[in-house]
């Protein structure tokens, strides 16, 4: 519609009290790739997905969906325009089944066709049996899969995933995986976080990189990789002495 | 998703006629004591709609029982329209006063807004006795006998199979999905795109109206209001009450819980005039200890009840 880039961050600053959460971060997502964000603990990488997604609004800064700005709009609005994420701390509705869940994200087709789109996706993460259970009988790594399985109900144009594959046995790792090939395939954008370096090279086309919430490195995973910052805030400068 | 909804037109069709014998052949004893029972309905299945179904825990919502009592008091002397006129105006100023007092108090979350409730409740009251030029202040406004007893508790078992129906309607719904989501989940419920603070002002609105016609309903049943008895903290306590016995969230949770608690009120009222509120303190702290989800959701998680948003 607009231009390559789904998504455009520019300059955005967020300070939490004495903290500078944010500092000067930009960076775009192209539409349909998959775009890694790591970094250390505390880097930013989650206060960056909560400006995104509209949890609170930036200090300072433009944050453009497909050619619209979208700083500092209500959550809700951000995800009616087709950004949707998950969180690190999980948030199903424990007091629903596992289908109600799905139904409250569902994007307003007619009743028949979402539940048969909510059945279908919850069937892909292996949830089918479970679909009328309540999510607060689930174990956690279901809990994820079915957050997972939730993200993707109404048909999102750029999903944030929030180390999505935590606590999420092996097998259905891999699966979700590649669901977010498939998904991707089929026209959605992600952007992820993932400690699991090994996932985020295979995955992702392009990877940005936080440390103490500036952009310290960003393009392709291999030249990440090499990138000497990123070594260094990583695993400090003796690993990077050791690795000369 | 949708289920047939035939069965609960029948069983909404028999409750009614139910009501309407009720009311030509029942003593003038059993209406007064009818009306209590579908008063606690009423109230309680008002209070869920907003409270169950979202989470917001309201400490006020006597207030849009008394508003509704006044503007129909009001509407019938100075007015001088007819108790369905006046009726629909009770209705309609609770929904007004629900809109003002959400758009300002749903913001808050928890404690702050059940706090924030009883502060507007008690201010409301406040406001009807000391307004003595429209109110009457605390000598309170007689009225003129402008409906039965026996009309008086037909408008209001009316009124409560109509909230109750409401309510089925919400639970069967996307909305009432949504309200659901909110209880479980704010946030969460908002990154999946749920209007929050739309969603919940428009719950408070819908359960406003209910209590606001009660408020008429007892106007025209006991002929006399005044700021005591119009708002006392009581009422309120007593629907979060029947509400938490039945279930919160539940279709039926209030009326179960309010038929519980109101035949037991009739009974203990007569028997141990004395005793009757400690004993009801008694019974919320074995409710809060043994059955803090109520007793539809424990019937349903033992199997007994089917899981199903229907109930």
């Amino acid at each position: 519609m607009t231009g390559p880039d789904i998504l455009q961050v520019r300059h955005v600053f967020k300070a939490f009290g004495g903290l500078q959460a944010l500092s000067d971060v930009s960076f775009s997502v192209p539409r349909r790739g998959i775009v890694g964000l790591i970094g250390p603990n505390g880097s930013g990488k989650t206060t960056l997905f909560n400006a995104v997604s509209g949890f609170f609004p930036p200090d300072r800064g433009e944050i453009v969906l497909d050619g619209r700005p979208i700083a500092g709009r209500p959550a809700w609005t951000v995800a009616r325009r087709g950004l949707v994420r998950t969180f690190q701390v999980i948030r199903v509705f424990g007091q629903m089944t596992a289908l109600e869940n799905m139904l409250v994200a569902a994007p307003g087709l007619d009743a028949r066709a979402e539940k048969e789109r909510a059945l279908a996706l919850l069937g892909r993460v292996g949830l089918s049996r479970h679909a009328n259970e309540y999510a607060a009988d689930f174990s956690y790594g279901m809990t994820k899969l079915l957050e997972f399985a939730r993200v993707l109900m109404p048909g999102p144009s750029l999903v944030l995933l929030d180390e999505p594959a935590a606590g999420v046995n092996p097998r259905m790792r891999e699966t979700l995986w590649s669901i977010v090939r498939e998904s991707r395939e089929a026209g959605t954008t992600f952007v992820i976080i993932e400690h699991d370096m090994n996932v985020m090279m295979t995955l992702c086309e392009r990877l940005t990189v936080l440390n103490y919430g500036e952009v310290i490195a960003e393009g392709a995973p291999e030249e990440v990789r090499r990138n000497k910052d990123v070594v260094e805030a990583y695993f400090g400068k003796t690993a990077e002495r050791a690795e000369r | 998703m949708k289920e047939s909804r035939l069965p609960v037109a029948l069983a909404s069709l028999a409750v009614l006629a139910a009501l309407f014998a009720y009311a030509a052949l029942a003593s003038p004893y059993l209406i007064a004591a009818g009306f209590t029972i579908v008063l606690f309905v009423t109230l309680s299945a008002s209070w869920n709609l907003v409270s169950g179904y979202t989470g917001y825990v309201s400490f006020g919502h006597v207030v849009f029982f008394g508003i509704g009592a006044y503007t129909a008091s009001l509407l019938a002397t100075k007015g001088g329209l007819g108790w369905p006129a006046a009726t629909l105006g009770a209705a309609s100023a609770a929904a007004v006063l629900a809109l003002v007092l959400g758009s300002i108090t749903l913001r808050l979350k928890g404690a702050y807004f059940a706090i924030a409730m009883l502060g507007a409740s008690e201010a409301v009251r406040v406001a009807a006795s000391t307004w003595e030029s429209l109110t009457g202040g605390g000598s309170g406004i007689t009225l003129p006998n402008i409906l039965s007893p026996r009309g008086a508790f037909l408008l209001l078992g009316i009124t409560a199979l109509g909230t109750i129906v409401l309510t089925y309607v919400v639970a069967q719904s996307r909305f009432g999905l949504h309200l659901l989501a909110i209880r479980e989940d704010e946030t969460g419920a908002e990154a999946m795109g749920v209007a929050a603070t739309r969603a919940k002002t428009a719950a408070f609105v819908l359960s406003a109206v209910p209590a606001g016609i009660a408020g008429a309903a007892n106007a025209w049943h006991i002929n006399y209001i005044d700021p005591e008895s119009t708002f006392p903290m009581l009422l309120t306590i007593q629907m979060i009450v029947m509400t938490m016995l039945g279930g919160g969230g539940t279709v039926l949770g209030p009326v179960v819980g309010a038929l519980l608690l109101g035949l037991a009120g009739e009974f203990l009222w007569a028997r141990f005039p004395f005793v009757h509120l400690g004993l009801y303190g008694l019974l919320i702290v074995g409710i809060v200890i043994f059955i803090p989800e109520g007793l539809l959701p424990r019937l349903m998680a033992r199997g007994i009840l089917p899981r199903t948003r229907r109930l």
